[in-house]
């Protein structure tokens, strides 16, 4: 695994750009959203993305979901499939790693740049994931990171989940970065949200989970969060 | 979303829309595909619910009509009306056009004395 370059940017990311579906095992249907994060084709999902996908983390040595690359206006389409690597048996943090099988070549603008939700609170945040919505099958989310929250009730998390202001978290984005728009970092994972029903009552809470907790991965994956913030897109 | 149903050897299609109206509460937002046998259990629902929709429609309308002085019936009562099942296994009249959600259809006929 590589270090992420993080030189001086004048361009926000594009989520997009490293934005995966991650796919039912067999069905292939879409069940979530991943963001790549290495050269070497890691992606970062939920963990009840994988779950949702037909497989056990706990029994996936070599079971594998199916992963697509949507055809953007830099990449053409790419399907491969991808095994669970890192994840965590004892906690209950929604984060886990997958490996792509037959990695494609990335620019580096196909990685994300990855940062903790330290230093983010307050700031706007840029989403994109796979939901559908009539005939679109994707979409944007925008709000804001409010902080950092105590665990959910009868979870055991090594780091604690990040509350998010937002109305436009559906079905579908869980596993979609949080980019962090001021410190144009992606800073957290989309989770889970507050379903309102018929109400409007908190119809604006979702979560996200901060990839600090990938320090406890212990190994390089420590690497890939940016310790200082990459510099916001000048405005002219 | 769509299932096959298996009732007296006879397949029926349901097709299940999303409905809004779920109770609140915290969620995962990865996308839940229903188990064959999820869906199967929901079109039954949605049937048996549908099913008791057109009896409680059918029985409102006898009722109404019996409730006319005989002279008045109409001759034939024709009501149209959509039934929406839920992938929660509900069912509900349907809003059919831009204002309607029922349409009934009195006749009487002008050559029986007893209807006019």
């Amino acid at each position: 695994m590589t270090v992420a370059p993080s030189p001086r940017r004048t361009e926000l990311q594009r989520l997009i750009d490293f934005s995966v579906q991650i796919r039912h095992s067999t069905t292939h249907a879409v069940v979530g959203t991943g963001i790549v994060v290495s050269d070497v084709g890691e992606i970062l999902t939920c963990r009840h993305v994988v779950t949702l996908a037909g497989i056990d983390p706990l029994q996936a040595e070599v079971m594998t979901v199916s992963v697509l690359f949507p055809k953007t206006r830099t990449r053409s389409e790419y399907c491969d499939r991808a095994a669970v690597v890192k994840f965590f048996p004892d906690h209950d943090d929604d984060i886990v790693v997958l490996q792509l099988q037959n990695p494609p070549v990335l620019a580096p603008n196909e990685i994300a740049v990855l940062g903790t939700i330290q230093d983010s609170e307050g700031n706007p945040f840029r989403s994109y994931g796979f939901r559908q919505l009539g005939e679109s099958p994707s979409g944007y989310a925008t709000g804001e990171i409010l902080g950092e929250v105590l665990p959910f009730d009868g979870k055991r998390l090594l780091v604690n989940p990040v509350e998010l202001r937002s109305r436009d978290i559906r079905p579908g984005m869980s596993g979609a970065g949080v980019l962090d728009t001021e410190r144009n970092l992606v800073v957290g994972l989309v989770a889970r949200r507050w379903n309102p029903g018929e109400s409007s009552v908190n119809d604006n809470i979702a979560w996200a989970v901060d990839p600090l907790v990938l320090v406890d991965f212990e190994d390089k994956l420590l690497d890939l969060l940016t310790p200082n913030a990459v510099p916001a897109p000048e405005t002219s | 979303m769509t299932t096959d149903l298996t009732d007296n050897n006879e397949p029926i299609l349901v097709e299940l829309s999303l409905s809004p109206g779920r109770q609140p509460g915290m969620e995962e937002v990865g996308i839940q595909l229903p188990s064959a046998a999820a869906l199967a259990e929901r079109s039954t629902q949605a049937l048996d619910s549908a099913m008791g929709t057109i009896r409680g429609m059918a029985h409102r309308v006898v009722k109404t009509m019996q409730s006319l002085p005989v002279a008045e019936r109409p001759a034939q009562v024709e009501v149209q009306f959509g039934i929406k099942m839920t992938v929660e296994g509900n069912a509900a009249i349907a809003k059919a056009g831009a204002e309607s959600t029922i349409t009934v259809k009195l006749i009487w006929d002008c050559r029986n004395p007893d209807s006019q």
